[in-house]
């Protein structure tokens, strides 16, 4: 099952964020990595897909004050999430290895 | 964020379910979002729920497969109707009307009955195919009434009297709505009449053949005890609603 690329920066940054791993928190990440906007509509009705296709989880958490006592939703990648994320990075990679705009950067990297 | 903004927030709020409602006013407070970003992000939540609930079949029969057609076909016996009924009244009512004209006076009750019962179960039936998207076939029920209402030249009959049939539909909505449940029977019964109504008002030439469109949500009522339908219609709603 190949990813989108948005589905893709979700699983991971729910990933990266592990335990602390909901809405917000995963929009600050995305937009603070990648520097596009996160919109709530598309966050949740992506992670309403992801979910469908079994690569996370979801669950209510706690409501905290900050959140004036609303619940979060935490999100958990599944093993099946990690192994599509995983292939989707590796496709990602191999295509790119020999690209010019990667190139620069394989020099570099050596 | 200010309070009025924060009620037309939780206005918007209300079209989604209340755990998603719960989890989106969360984030809004947490992230301190400006009111109008708040308003977007509720809205585009909102819209993009909506045609979600667009990908399957069940809103399209409910609006334009059932409340655009039916609104027109059903305000066509509202207007039958009452022209005949203005005459009978304008001459003044005689009862001898019956006996003098049996198969005038047949031909108007049976007028009477498709457009009580029709209207009726096609309200029912909109309503229980597709609860969520219920704002757009009442929107698909009320443009034709709206076209018409703006071409209605008829002198001698206010114009409102197109929307006699909406009447027993709202009552129908409203039943449904209520989880109201219909004994086999007794749709079978209200199903037979209006068939029987529909095929006299034929033999008549009193009816267009896509008025037999009209017949569908009395059967749908009285199959819908028995089909295991009706199972996949609560829990498609159970599914939408959480």
């Amino acid at each position: 099952m190949m990813l989108g690329e948005f589905e893709y920066l979700l699983i991971t940054a729910a990933a990266i964020l592990g335990e602390n791993a909901y809405g917000v928190a995963m929009r600050e990440a995305i937009v603070k990595t990648t520097g596009r906007t996160c919109s709530i509509g598309a966050l949740y009705t992506t992670l309403d897909r992801l979910e469908a296709k079994g690569l996370i989880k979801t669950w209510m958490g706690e409501g905290t004050a900050q959140r004036g006592g609303r619940s979060k939703r935490m999100v958990h990648v599944t093993p099946a999430g990690t192994a599509a994320a995983r292939k989707f990075y590796d496709s990602m990679t191999r295509i790119s290895n020999r690209a010019p705009w990667a190139a620069q950067r394989t020099e570099r990297a050596r | 964020m200010i309070n009025i903004a924060w009620k037309v927030i939780e206005v918007l709020a209300l079209q989604l379910t209340p755990t998603e409602r719960e989890i989106v006013l969360g984030d809004l407070i947490e992230t301190r979002e400006t009111s109008c970003r708040g308003m977007l992000e509720v809205s585009g939540l909102a819209a993009r729920r909506q045609l979600q609930l667009w990908n399957g079949w069940r809103p399209w029969l409910a609006a334009p497969g059932l409340a655009l057609p039916c609104s027109f076909m059903l305000m066509g016996f509202s207007f039958a109707i009452s022209s005949e009924l203005r005459n009978h009244f304008v001459h003044g009512w005689e009862l001898s009307f019956f006996s003098t004209q049996p198969v005038e006076a047949i031909s108007l009750l049976c007028q009477i009955l498709v457009l009580l019962i029709c209207a009726w179960a096609a309200g029912f039936t909109v309503e229980s195919v597709s609860r969520r998207t219920s704002v757009v076939s009442a929107i698909c029920c009320f443009l034709p009434c709206l076209f018409c209402l703006l071409r209605f030249r008829q002198e001698s009959l206010s114009r409102f009297c197109l929307l006699l049939f909406l009447f027993p539909a709202i009552a129908g909505v409203f039943f449904s709505r209520c989880d109201g449940r219909i004994n086999r029977p007794w749709a079978v019964a209200l199903a037979l009449v209006a068939t029987i109504c529909l095929a006299l008002l034929a033999i008549r030439g009193h009816l267009w053949l896509l008025n037999w469109e009209l017949i569908g949500p009395p059967w749908y009522l009285a199959i819908l005890p028995v089909r295991s339908d009706r199972l996949a219609v609560s829990q498609n709603e159970e599914l939408f609603h959480e």
